[in-house]
């Protein structure tokens, strides 16, 4: 009976495998077809804290982005995805490095997105590099970023060149010769106000007045903004997150007091209009190419982000740029960049690529990113970049 | 334009105020810094802004406003129940509850991001646009409010501990917990009691706050929680009269930092008042010394 159950056992072990075993015909088609691979991308961004906003909308545009590569079956046709594994660094430099050093030690992992804010890119970056791991802190614009080595890359134009823009556009098509500002008391507001400082007065112009303040220890703005009232400048300018100019609008117009209000590029969004309604018309920023769906890269964007922010009529600043973000990692993936330094070197070589708002691309040296800015405005609910020639 | 940082202080001292009463109501009764009470200010007024959206936003905000105080003293009650009761009966002492105060801290700020989401949004106010000019000086009709129900919710405290069975109950378990129990005051009711008033407190001043700068936002407890905390020390930790004054001495210190130095140093100057007042008076200003029997 033993060996009559043995017996059965084994040729059901036989059957088994030969039923698993490839046929020839399938083996010869597969050899011609690519071969569907995975690819492992770390996120750093700070879930929790005073910027957890921006990283819900990177988060948020990283997917999207990922949505639409599923929709065209995955990478190259393949069937191949990108695996994201979200880590959170809550904006704090130290945690930044703690999970910069984890994440190089993982061959898994092919680049690292992020940080949001540039103190915690910055701290990171020397990791990083030295593993030979790209760091794609796609939002930070310090120009002491890409400097610290060929492993870093950011989608932000860099201080110095959207600060001269400003200045020219502010003095020489508003006509603004006086200027009050308001920055945050870190490393982007002040690098910020000492690039525009600079500029304003290579334009002719004069800073009255200075204000800043530590970003996230107070709601209440009010103290500041009367103050700055009495120093009667032309404009009033910004170098702060969204959230904080939405709350100053809002207390400048409980307090009835008038501003020309500008700010900077980071501002630029439709947060900021959905917040202010009425009170955001009329408020300049920098902007790149407008948004249009005739842009096929921009319509299929906008087709994943209305299933996350329903009834909106354009896209936020933050979202575009982390859907631009994923959409570069997966160009440079599809174009041979499979290991951590040809997905390097081909992301240095992305020139003219269509993003949701205009083309991109990387100087092969400096890794800095080249996109048209232009003067906008809050015109009828929407941005509106301004013919400035 | 001294007059209108003093406003502006004024108002913002409004908000630590109330908050800081509800700091030193539990403490005063229990002996327990609350480390939860500012993320109940949060949510408070999170609870407030989601019952609003989902009635269309133009449910009246009075029921939207007794919604919220629902909430909070039934929040309360539930924190004193479940996280703090069971640490306090079994004597393991004060520092345990203030863990478990920090867990339930995390919890509701966790809970309040999932549900409500990260991104600031705007948050319905009253009376907007009305205001009385004083001397050049314009006091928003809201500010006024502010006040009005500070003073209004501070005398009414006071009259009820004063006046009120319970509120002496309150005030005898404050005196001595322990004593109180032996002669009969229902001292887990009371604690329950003092955890509801102190939630519903950092309720109001977290919707008027929000109804003020007309946003709200997950994080606004932090901010607002380490200012009131430091108000209840300044003014004296369990006085409840030392908090409103401690709150509106931190809340004016930093308007007119930010408004005559720079608001870099708000925090800065309100602290270094704590620490100096500290220092000379350690019980706070109107806090009073514990005595040492030798």
């Amino acid at each position: 009976m033993k060996r009559l159950l043995a017996l059965m056992l084994g040729l059901l072990l036989v059957i088994s495998l030969a039923a698993c075993a490839p046929t020839g015909g399938g083996a010869q088609e597969e050899d011609t077809e690519l071969e569907a691979q995975d690819y492992n991308i770390a996120v750093c961004i700070p879930i929790t804290g005073t910027n957890a906003t921006y990283a819900a909308y990177i988060k948020n545009g990283l997917e999207m982005a990922l949505a639409n590569l599923e929709k065209r079956g995955g990478l190259n046709g393949t069937g191949g995805k990108i695996i994201l594994d979200f880590y959170d660094d809550n904006n704090d430099p130290k945690q930044g490095v703690a999970l910069a050093e984890r994440i190089v030690e993982d061959d898994k992992y092919l680049c690292e997105i992020g940080s949001f804010a540039s103190p915690v890119s910055l701290a990171a970056a020397p990791i990083y590099n030295e593993a030979k791991m790209v760091q794609y802190a796609l939002t930070s614009s310090n120009t002491r970023y890409l400097p610290i080595g060929e492993y870093c890359f950011s989608l932000s134009t860099t201080q110095d060149v959207s600060t001269a823009n400003h200045a020219d556009w502010q003095i020489n098509y508003l006509g603004y010769k006086t200027f009050a500002v308001i920055h945050s008391n870190d490393d982007w507001g002040n690098e910020s106000f000492d690039f525009y400082q600079e500029a304003i007065e290579a334009e002719g112009g004069t800073i009255v007045a200075e204000e800043s303040y530590i970003a996230g220890t107070t709601n209440d703005f009010t103290a500041m903004l009367t103050t700055l009232k009495t120093v009667d400048a032309d404009a009033l300018m910004t170098f702060c997150g969204e959230d904080d100019l939405v709350m100053m609008m809002k207390q400048a117009d409980m307090l009835g007091l008038d501003f020309n209000w500008l700010s900077s590029k980071k501002c630029c969004s439709a947060t900021v209009i959905d917040q202010l309604g009425e009170l955001a018309e009329g408020l300049y920023s920098l902007n790149n190419a407008p948004k249009t769906k005739e842009n096929k890269v921009y319509a299929d964007y906008f087709e994943e982000y209305i299933k996350v922010y329903p009834d909106s009529e354009t896209t936020q600043k933050y979202v575009d740029q982390s859907y631009n973000c994923m959409l570069t990692v997966i160009w440079a993936i599809e174009n041979g960049g499979v290991d951590r330094q040809s997905f390097r070197d081909t992301l240095a070589s992305l020139k003219d690529f269509m993003g949701v708002q205009g083309t991109i691309s990387f100087d092969p040296d400096t890794r800095k990113v080249f996109n048209e800015e232009y003067l906008a405005q809050v015109q009828d609910g929407v941005w509106v970049n301004i013919d400035t020639n | 334009m001294f007059l209108q940082q003093l406003i502006n202080g004024v108002s913002l001292g409004s908000v630590y105020a109330l908050t800081a009463v509800g700091y030193s109501l539990v403490f005063s009764v229990v002996g327990l810094i609350n480390m939860s009470h500012a993320a109940i200010y949060m949510s408070g007024a999170v609870c407030f802004s989601m019952f609003y959206n989902l009635g269309g936003r133009n449910v009246p905000l009075l029921v939207v406003f007794l919604i919220a105080l629902v909430y909070a003293a039934v929040a309360g009650l539930t924190i004193e129940r479940l996280a703090i009761r069971p640490i306090r009966e079994k004597g393991d002492g004060m520092i345990y509850a203030i863990l478990s105060s920090i867990a339930v801290k995390t919890i509701i700020e966790s809970v309040c991001q999932i549900v409500y989401g990260t991104e600031i949004r705007a948050f319905p106010t009253i009376l907007a646009g009305r205001y009385v000019e004083v001397f050049g000086a314009r006091m928003m009709a809201i500010q006024f409010v502010m006040l009005a129900v500070t003073i209004v919710i501070m005398l009414a405290l006071g009259y009820f501990t004063l006046k009120s069975k319970m509120g002496m109950g309150l005030r005898s378990t404050a005196q001595n917990l322990r004593a109180a129990n032996l002669v009969g005051v229902p001292v887990n009711r009371i604690v329950a009691l003092a955890f509801a008033i102190g939630s519903v407190l950092a309720t109001v001043a977290g919707i008027f706050s929000c109804m003020y700068y007309q946003t709200v936002q997950v994080n606004i407890g932090g901010v607002i929680g380490q200012k009131a905390f430091a108000a209840t020390v300044l003014g004296g930790i369990g006085s409840l009269t030392g908090s409103v004054v401690g709150g509106f001495i931190i809340g004016i210190a930093e308007m007119l930092t930010a408004g005559y130095i720079s608001s870099s140093y708000r925090n800065l100057v309100a602290f270094s008042i704590l620490i100096i007042v500290l220092i000379f008076k350690p019980s706070g200003i109107f806090g009073q010394a514990e005595s040492k029997k030798v």
